[in-house]
This record gives C-alpha cells, structure tokens and sequence, in this order.
C-alpha cells in the first residue's frame, strides 16, 4: 500500500489541507497545533470509522465553533488498484469510494466502508501497518510484529523454507494449523501449566467412581452367593442330623435301661444301709438310757457330799457375826453414857462464856460513859470559841481592805494638805466663832487652823461671815478625799468596827479562838472514834440494858464470877472439859464402825453359803426324785435285756448290707453310668446340633428370601458394563489426549526453532541500517517474536532497557525500518513515524537520516515532526511544510 | 406296553437367559435387547400355535440369575402367562433352585397351572394332555457333586403308556469331557436310559447352539431363541419336536431371534480393500439388531486410516454394537507419497511432521495417533 494524497477540510484546526507524500520519504512539518498529528488521526478515522460513527474520539475532530462536517479523502495505490476513499463526519455524513486500475468502481456509504474494509484486510497486512504506526508515547522496542501475516510469509521467504514450489493449493497456513493443533490441545489439556483438563480428569473420576460403584455391588451378590453356600452346607447338615439323631436316642435310651436295671440293686443297697443305720441308732439310744442313769446315781452322790460341806462351813462364821453384834451394842452404851457428859460439859461452858462477855460489855460501857463526859465537856469549850468566830465577818481580807481605804485617806489628805488654800484664825481675843457650823472658841492667842479643800464658812459670830471658797484644784483633792473617807466609813459601817487597828484586833481574837477550836475539834473527834456522839449514846444505852436484862436473867444457881479475869479462867476450864470429852466420844464410834464392818463381810459369807446350800438341797431332792421314778419305769435289769437283743438286729443287718455291696461291685456300675451319660451327651448334643443348624438355616432362607428378586445382579451387571464403557471411554480419551499432546509438543518446537531462524533476516536488515547509524561494529539480539533484546556495540553488548531513551528510540524506528524493507515486496505498507527522535544528537540525527533515506529507497516513509531541520539529513526526503 | 403312547409335539427351548446384559451395547440397544429376549418368549408362544405344538419345554437357563430385578421378572411373568400352552421350566446353573432361588419368589410360586417349574425329577403330567409326561433334573445348587441327568434316570421306572420328555442342563461328556465336574452329563448313561424307555427324549439345555448329542436322534441342545454371544452357532432357534412314543423322532428347528453377532477380520492394503469392507458393513440387514466386531491387519496409508476411523465412526450410529478389536488388529499406518499430495505442509509444520513420521515408523503409537491426528487437522485446514 502506498499513500498519495491526503485531503483534510474542517477537521479540527484544519480549514483545508491537501498533502502529497513521496513514494519513498516524506517529511511533514509543522507546529503540533496546525494538525500535523491530525494526519494519523485522519488516516485511522478512513480505515475504521463508519461516517456515522458518534464516538468521542470522532466527535472531538469537529472544529470549535463551526457547525460543518469535517472531510478526509485519502488517495492510495494496493499493488494494481487505485483508490480515492473519502468520509465526511458529524455533519452531514457520506462515504465516497472510487477504484480504478485492477477494477473500477464506485461506491458509497457503508457499502464502501465495508468493502474497503473487505479489501485491505485481503490485500493489505494490516496487521503490520498497526505494528509499524509509531505514535508519539508508543513502546518504541517492541513494534507488535508477530502477529503480522506479512513479515512472517517475509521473513519466511527470506529465510528460505517455503516449500511452495508447486503453486498454493492444498498449502496449509502455518499459523491456522498451529492454532488448529493448540485448540486441539487445549481439549485436553491446559496450555499454560500442561494439566489434564476436566475432560480427562473427569472421566477419570467417573471410571473411578464406577468402580467403586461396581465393588459394592458384587460385594451385595458376592454375600448372596456366600450365604446360597452356606445355606446348602446348613440345609446338608440338618438333613444328616435328622438321620442320625434317631439312632443316637434309640441308643441312649438302651443305656438308660442298663443303668436303670443296675440302679435297683443300688436302691436295695441304700434301703439296707437305711436299716442297718436306724438299727444302730436305737442300740445307742438303749446304751445311752443305762448310762444316764448311772450318771444321775454318782451326781446324786456327789450333790450330797457338797450339801454337807457347805453346812460345815456355815457354822462357824454365824458365831462370829453373833459375836460381833453384841460387841457393837456394848459400844453405843458407852457412846450414850459420854454424850450425857458432853451435854452438861457444854453448858457450862455456855454459861462461862456468857459471863465472859458480860464482863468484857461492862468494861466497854465504862469507857464509852468516861469518852461521853469529856465530849459533852468539849462541846461547852468549842461553844464559847464558835461564839467568838461565829461573832464577827471580820477576816484576814476584811483587815486588808481597812489597811487600803485607810492608806488611800492618808494619801488623799497628804495631797490635799500640800494643795489646799490653808486659813489660821488667831484669836486676839477669845471668841466664839464656827468654822463650817462648827463652834470654835478660841483663847487669846490661840489659833485654830484650816484648810480650804472646800467651801468654808468662818462665822465671827456677829463680827463677819467668811467664806472661803477654795481653789479648783483644792476642790478636786478634796472630793478624792471625800470619796475616800466614805470608803473607810462605808467599811467601817458593813463590819461594824471603827478602822484598820480595830479590826485588826478583832480579827486576832477570831484567829485565837480558831486555833482553840480546831484543837477541841480533833479531841473530839478522836473520842468519838468515827461514830456519832448519839451513835455512842444509843450504844452506852444499849449496853446498860444488855447488862441489866444479863444479870437478871442469867440462872442463879452459879455465881457470877467476881470479875472479867475470873469469868475468862472458868470459860478456859469448861472448854477443856468438853474437848476431852469430844475425843472419847470419837474414839467410841470408830470402835463401833470396825465392829460393824468386820459384821457386814461376816455375815454375807454366810448368807451365801446358806443360798447355795438351799440351791444343792433342792437339786439334790429332784435327782433323787427323777431316779426313783426312772427305776419304777424300767428297771436295770429290763434295760440290760433289750439292749441284747437290739445288738442281735444289727449285726445281722451289718452282714446283709455287706452282701449287697459285693453284688454292686461286681455289676461294674462306674462303667455302665460312664457309657449312660456319654450317650445322653451325645443325644442332647445332636439335638442341640440340629436345632442350631436349623435356626441358622431359618436365618438363611429368610435372609436369601428377602434378596429374591431385589435386583442385586441387574446392579452388578450394570455397574460392571457401565465401568467397562467409562474404562473404554477413558482410555481412547487418554489416547487422542496423548496423541494431541505428542502432536503439540512436537509442532511448538519446531515452530520455535523455525521463528528463531526466520528472525534472522530480521535481525540482518536491522543490522545493516544500524551501520550506517552506529558504525560497523553494530548487532542486535532479537527473540523469537521479534522483540530486540539487546545491542551489541564496538564488542560491548548492553539489554535494549539498560540503553538511554535516545538509543531505544534509534533502535525502535530501526526495527521498524527493517520490518517495512523485508516487507517491501510483498506489497508492503508505509511506516508513519510521528514526532519521533527527539532524544536524539545531532551527529545522531545525521546518521539517522541517512538510515531512513536508505530505508525509503524500498519502502514508503512518512515522517511527521515540529521541528523543523530534525529529518535535514534524510537526502531523499520530500519536505511538507504546514503552516 | 399296556396303551400305545399317543403322538405328541412340542417346542424345545432353553438359555433364555433373561437379564443378560452385554458390556459393549449402548443403553439404547441394552434396551431393545433385554425387550427382544422377552419377546422371544411370545414368538414361542406364536410358533406353538402355529405349529399345533403342545407344550414348550425349557431346558434350563430361564433367567440369567437368580437376583434379578422384579422388573425383568414381572414382564417376563407377564410373557409367560400369556403363553397359549404349557410351559416347563427347568431350574439351570444360572438359576438353580437353591434357597435364593428365583423360582420360589411369590410370583413364581403363585403362578397359574399352566407355568410348570420342574422342582424334583417326579415325572408330571401336561396340563390339559394325558399320555404325556415331563421329568426333569433341576439345578438345586450352582455347583451339584453328581451327574443329575443320571440321578433323574436312576429314580424312574420305565415309562408305561405315557411319552415321557426329560429335561436336563449342562455340558456333556462328549462335548466337554472334564473328570474333575461330577456334574457333566454321561451321554452313554442318558442312552442308557433312552433305551430302557424311561424317557423318549432328552431336551438339553445349556449350549446357546442347536446341537444334537449322540446317535440316538433323541438328545438335543435347542440353542438360544435370541443369540447371546459372538461364538454361537445357529443360535436364534428352538426346536420343534415330533414324539411317537419310541417309534419315531423328528426334531425340526424352528427360527425365532433376530440379533446377530458378527465377529469380522479384514485384511486392509489398499482403498479397494477398504471400499470391500464399506459395501460388506453396508450389506449387513438389520443393523439395530446387529453386534459387529472388526479386527484388521494390514498396511494402509494415512489417507485410508483417516477414512477407517471416519467409517468406523460414521457407521456406529446404525448397529447395535460396532467396535475394533484392538487386540487382534494389527494395522500399519505407513504414510507414502499420496499423504504428501494430499495435504502440502511447509515451513516448521514440515519438519514437524516428518519428525513425527520418523517416530512412528519405529512403532511409536503415540506418534502415528499423532501423524493422524495432525494430517486429519492439515486436510482440514487445507
């Protein structure tokens, strides 16, 4: 394909615009904004785009403002066609086909969309033409080429493998086979991992399951035919036991009759014995009788001996306790005898005490009387001192108080004496005159002297009336001086006394009579002894009467003794008797309790001597009574006689029973009950054999009667089918499974080796741009799908991503450079390259250019950039200036 | 002999077999199978009828087990009742009378007079028909220790003016001579028997092929009525019996199946060969109803292989059973020029290929699938 002219109207900042490119490189330039890029964008819309289409991306190539549609008309030649393809979008929207050369026609609209379409994807590589679009942010090193059909079939050609020689029909197209064989493959197997898909793996569960399935179920008929089996072998046996069991019982039944023949003469042997024992026994019970009674005759005998040596023993100890009872009677009299002693001792001396008191209350009343004068003296004495104190409230404090008010006045009086307007009266004569209303005569030359502490009134009587008025101050003195005269007299009124030295002696004579007092006070109360002095008056009364009513009382045929002293000597004496007496009396009832106690052991001994004699008496009575009636029944002799005769009996049983024994021994009975018991065991075994083969064989036939019918073969038969057909299934499976892998296996390895060598011319064409880019020293490593992996230059290999961005950018436009030169003859499509090799130096540049240049000699380059001079150095090179 | 015995006719069957299944049927044709061996036992009744037999004996084998579903018992009880004759049925080693026994479920027991199960070897009389007696010698275990035609001979009395028909199953000496089964049946014995008059005819069961044992013209194998299996001979039969007393015995066989197993060897070499085998597959009648297995030897190329497999594929379909016998088949796939015309391989798919040729001409089987699988996806694709 080779583009010719491309026409552009209202699309996007683009009024009109009408491009012609070379058939080897054109260079458009322009600033990015005049539409530069608006030239791929055209060429997209032509080959993809209906006119009608409303995307955004066809929106957005309306210009702003204008309501037009916007028109791209592409002249281009395909081998021998030629085309105009024309599209206007958004507004009013056509399509507009013209084809001349190979074909003519004309068409519009859709039609003339799809057949375009039709056309290029059959005669164009479009693929390629996608790869090769280098747009600005494309991944510059990898151009998608391996899916292009053309540089493969290139390539292919290049690297000399086609095999058609003989023109194309029945060629198979690599690729279509390959991904025939991978869809094949994927059938059974995942592509990635090489894992059997659910295809196989579940088939494989499903033979697994069915065989499974197919276990249990000949398991089912397996328990049928085991218990078919043994329900034969049970029936067998039963049908053998039913036979037998007859003769086994007929002969039990013979060896019941031998032994119940041989157990008669056992009966008889018992029987005998039963005899023989009885006999024995009544024998012993006749020897017994006899016995007895000579063993009551010798107890009777020995009862009495021990009867007459319990009364020997009696006797002796009832004399003791006779003994000793009149011993303890001769005690209480004497015991009698020293208590009427001891009654009168303690009376008198009774009476020896109260007269003892008596003298000791008379010596107290004496000095209680003695204690009471002197106390009713004291109170005479203490009366008079209490009257003395009791007389005045004058006290210590008092005497204080006229000592101060009487000093004060003396002071006051000082003042005023040293203050106060004095006046002398001077008497020239005598006269008679008053001072204050007090009468004054004064003698010839006599004076009377004054102080005018206040207002003075000198009468001269009938002479002149003087008043002295004193000064203020004087007057001040003088009512302190009244103030303290009052004081004294308000004190000498309260305590009735005249001043200081008054009271002061008052108040001595109180003091005196104080000390007075205090010591009565204390003899007092020492007399008193801490009672009252009516508490000792009601006891000295007391007392007076207690001796009075004592002496007239007391009995008067013994004298009162003649004093304290003697009435103590007679109590001391009295006392002594009565103690002495005491101590008889004591040693008396001891005396008694020996006595009474040797009594007591003496008399018990004996009473149980006498219970036991009674016990033996009586004992002795009733054997003696039981013999004699024992001997009226049967006599000695009559019991003699039979006992005889009973031994008669047994004898002659013993010699029976010893017959009879021999005879059994002789039967051979052990051997007969052996042979009677082992045939019962074998019977009752058999029987029990029987019943016990029969109640399994009930089991059985009830358990084969319910699987009757219930299928269980019709399972095993399907389930064994079904597991055939699965295992059938699975291993032709297995097989094609095999047989697609072996296939897949094989063709990917190859197909590998041989793109691997199909890179080759790839890699040379790549190779012979990049020395005249980079020198001779220039290679590249491409990988199998056509990706350059690294470069190698001046001997020094670097990855394509360890090479600066400039260096990548080389290598990209290079790789597609080669792509469209191996291309080239097979029709080819022209490599757009848009505002690329900004990375890169000027030297570079240089050398690029001339790359491209020798690139555009085989193939159509078309280079869009905004900056002008960048492609200079592309000789060949038609330049487009946009402006 | 006190009375002549009357002429009698009857059919002889056996091998029913019913329940048998078969591993290499599909459902559907597991199906038509079970059903068409049910049916068998109505064309009996039809072939009774118009023949004017008089009763139908089986000789063993009525059911293929004796733990059946109720199902094929229920319709078989179904057919059988339906029979317009008497019908005996001998307990086989298939079905033996033991305690599991099919013939002692309660359809059986309870079934009308006409159904006859041959429970011990007391001779009884044909409903409906005097002068006629049937005995057999019932299967009471899978495994008997005797010879039970012979037990069944000992304990009769020669037959006084009734025809009397035995019936017995198994193998006999002079087919399958083997000391160490006590149950084979001693053909002299039999004979024995025959002569004594203790029966007039002996119907065998057991062998799915019609077979007469002996000289006598008097011990028959009826075969099959439906064939069972790829071995059998003229199966599909039962046989029509004439019985004058000892006088005379003509045994006629009489069609009733219409399955077929075919066992096929081809030799294949070349596409004429392979075309012989198309027209021979396509003149098969009754395809539904046929079992075919192929075995082939041979050397062909790819090109044929590829339209083997699409036969054998293609016509699958049509028969009851259509299969390869692998283990018998013994076919080299040698690819050769006419491969190479046919599909035009280039590039790595070339060298792809004729690795895998290499391969599978040192006998890789995986390889030669592979070869075929890869020339069938090329031709495809072409």
């Amino acid at each position: 394909m080779r583009l010719q002219t491309l026409t552009l109207e209202n699309w996007r900042g683009v009024v009109h615009r009408e491009i012609e490119f070379a058939a080897g490189v054109t260079v458009v330039e322009g600033p990015n904004e005049i539409g530069k890029s608006t030239i791929v964008e055209a060429l997209q819309a032509l080959f993809n785009d209906l006119d009608s289409s409303k995307t955004q991306r066809i929106k957005a190539i309306a210009p702003v403002g204008q309501d037009v549609g916007s028109s791209a008309e592409l002249a281009f030649t395909v081998g021998d066609f030629a085309l105009v393809y024309g599209k206007t979008y958004n507004k009013k929207p056509t399509t507009v086909l013209s084809v001349s050369g190979a074909q003519t026609l004309q068409l519009s609209g859709r039609e003339a969309h799809e057949w375009v379409t039709e056309f290029l994807a059959a005669q164009v590589d479009m693929d390629l033409w996608r790869a090769l679009l280098v747009d600005q942010g494309d991944t510059l090193g990898k151009a998608n080429l391996q899916s292009s059909q053309g540089l493969a079939k290139a390539l292919d050609e290049a690297a000399g493998h086609s095999g058609d020689e003989s023109g194309t029909d029945g060629r198979v197209e690599d690729a279509t086979l390959f991904a025939a064989v991978v869809a094949e493959y994927e059938q059974y197997f995942t592509l990635k991992t090489g894992k059997p898909k659910a295809l196989l793996s579940d088939l494989e569960k499903r033979v697994a399951q069915s065989e499974e399935t197919l276990a249990q179920a000949q398991k089912a008929l397996q328990e049928i035919t085991l218990d078919t089996q043994e329900q034969e072998r049970c029936a067998a046996e039963v049908l053998r036991l039913q036979t037998l069991l007859p003769a086994l019982q007929e002969h039990a039944q013979a060896q019941e009759l031998a032994w119940s023949e041989l157990s008669s003469l056992q009966e008889q042997q018992v029987t005998k014995q039963q005899e023989l024992a009885s006999g024995q026994k009544l024998l012993q019970a006749l020897q017994q009788i006899l016995e007895a009674r000579a063993a009551l005759v010798k107890d009777i005998e020995s009862s009495k001996a021990r009867v007459a040596h319990e009364q020997e023993l009696g006797a002796p100890m009832q004399a003791k306790a006779q003994r000793l009872k009149q011993q303890m009677e001769a005690s209480r009299e004497v015991q009698g005898k020293l208590r009427t002693k001891l009654a009168q001792a303690r009376s008198s001396a009774n009476l020896a005490a109260a007269d003892a008191q008596y003298y000791v209350n008379h010596k107290t009343l004496t000095e209680l009387e003695k204690n009471l004068s002197q106390l009713q003296m004291l109170e005479t004495q203490m009366s008079d001192h209490l009257k003395i104190t009791k007389g005045t409230s004058i006290n210590d404090s008092v005497v204080e108080q006229f000592r101060a008010a009487e000093t004060a006045l003396a002071v006051v009086e000082g003042r005023r004496d040293t203050a106060a307007t004095t006046f002398a009266l001077l008497a020239h004569k005598g006269l008679t005159a008053t001072i204050d209303g007090q009468e004054v005569v004064l003698d010839l030359g006599e004076r009377s002297d004054g102080v005018v502490a206040k207002e003075v009134v000198l009468d001269l009587l009938g002479t002149a009336k003087i008043t002295l008025t004193p000064s203020t101050s004087v007057a001040e003195i003088q009512d302190a001086l009244n103030h303290a005269q009052a004081q004294l007299a308000k004190l000498s009124s309260t305590y009735a006394v005249a001043g200081y030295g008054p009271a002061q002696q008052i108040n001595a004579q109180r003091h005196q009579a104080q000390t007075e007092l205090d010591k009565l006070s204390s003899q007092q109360q020492q007399l008193l002894g801490g009672a009252s002095l009516v508490e000792i008056q009601h006891e000295v009364a007391s007392l007076r009467s207690a001796a009075a009513s004592y002496l007239e009382q007391r009995a008067s045929d013994t004298e009162l003794p003649s004093s304290g002293l003697e009435a103590q000597a007679r109590l001391e004496q009295s006392q002594q008797v009565q103690a002495s007496l005491e101590a008889d009396l004591e040693q008396q009832r001891q005396l008694e309790e020996e006595q009474r106690a040797q009594y007591d052991e003496v008399d018990t001994a004996y009473r149980l001597v006498q219970q036991n004699l009674d016990g033996l008496s009586a004992t002795l009575v009733e054997k003696q009574k039981r013999l004699a009636h024992d001997l009226e029944a049967n006599s000695d002799e009559a019991a003699q006689s039979a006992m005889a005769a009973q031994r008669s009996v047994v004898a002659k049983l013993e010699a029976s029973a010893a017959e009879l024994a021999v005879a059994w021994q002789a039967a051979n009975p052990d051997a007969v009950l052996e042979l009677r018991d082992n045939a019962r065991l074998v019977s009752s075994r058999a029987t029990e054999d029987l019943a016990k083969s029969q109640r399994r064989l009930d089991v059985l036939n009830d358990r084969l009667q319910q699987a009757q019918a219930d299928g269980r073969f019709d399972a095993a038969e399907n389930a064994d089918n079904s597991n055939k057909q699965l295992s059938r299934e699975l291993q032709a499976l297995q097989r094609r499974a095999e047989a697609t892998k072996r296939l897949w296996m094989c063709l990917a390895e190859h197909r590998s080796r041989s793109r691997q060598a199909y890179v080759e011319p790839l890699k040379l064409a790549v190779e012979a741009l990049g020395a005249i880019v980079f020198g001779a020293g220039f290679a590249v490593e491409l990988d199998e799908d056509w990706t350059l992996v690294s470069r190698t230059l001046d001997g020094k290999t670097l990855p394509f991503a360890a090479l600066s961005i400039g260096a990548r950018e080389q290598l990209g436009i290079l790789l597609r450079l080669a792509a469209g030169q191996v291309t080239a003859d097979q029709g080819g499509v022209p490599l757009i390259i848009d505002d690329a090799l900004g990375f890169s130096d000027p030297a570079r540049l240089s050398t690029m250019g001339a790359a491209i240049a020798a690139a555009g000699r085989k193939s159509q380059v078309i280079i869009l950039t905004c900056t002008p001079g960048r492609f200079t150095h592309v000789g060949s090179a038609k330049v487009v200036v946009l402006d | 002999m006190a009375d002549a015995p009357s002429k009698v006719r009857f059919i002889h069957t056996s091998d029913w077999q019913l329940g048998m299944t078969r591993a290499f049927f599909s459902d559907e044709a597991a199906s038509r199978f079970s059903q068409a061996r049910i049916d068998a036992i109505t064309q009996l009744g039809q072939a009774a009828q118009e023949q004017d037999a008089q009763f139908i004996v089986v000789a063993g084998d009525v059911f293929e087990s004796n733990h059946l579903s109720s199902q094929i018992l229920l319709r078989t009880m179904d057919a059988l009742v339906a029979l317009p004759v008497p019908v005996f049925l001998l307990p086989g080693n298939h079905d033996p009378l033991d305690a599991a026994s099919i013939f002692l479920t309660p359809a059986l027991l309870a079934a009308p007079e006409h159904i006859v199960v041959l429970r011990d070897m007391q001779p009884v009389a044909v409903p409906g028909l005097s002068g006629v007696e049937v005995v057999g010698a019932p299967w009471r275990t899978k495994h008997p220790n005797a010879d039970l035609c012979a037990e069944m001979a000992a304990s009769l009395e020669p037959a006084a003016g009734v025809v009397r028909i035995a019936v017995g199953h198994g193998q006999v000496d002079k087919l399958s001579p083997d000391l160490s089964r006590p149950e084979i049946i001693a053909v002299a014995d039999v004979e024995k028997a025959l002569q004594a008059q203790k029966f007039h005819y002996l119907a065998l069961g057991d062998r799915h092929s019609v077979y007469s044992v002996g000289d006598s013209g008097r011990i028959w194998y009826s075969g099959a009525p439906v064939a069972t299996a790829f071995v059998e001979d003229q199966p599909n039969h039962a046989l029509l019996v004439d019985l004058d007393g000892d006088a005379d015995c003509t045994v006629e066989p009489i069609a009733i199946g219409a399955w077929e197993f075919v066992a096929e060897h081809r030799t294949l070499n070349n596409a004429d060969d392979l075309e012989a085998f198309r027209q021979w597959l396509e003149a098969l009648p009754n395809k539904q109803c046929h079992a075919v297995k192929v075995s082939f030897t041979g050397s062909i190329n790819l090109a044929l292989a590829a339209q083997l497999d699409e036969l054998m594929e293609g016509q699958q379909a049509r028969f009851a059973s259509l299969r390869r016998r692998e283990r018998l088949t013994d076919l080299a796939i040698v690819p050769d020029q006419l491969d190479e015309d046919s599909v035009v391989l280039t590039g790595y798919a070339k060298s792809a290929w004729d690795e895998l040729l290499l391969q599978a001409s040192s006998g890789d089987v995986v390889a030669r699938d592979a070869l075929l699988l890869f020339y069938r996806l090329a031709e495809r694709g072409a």
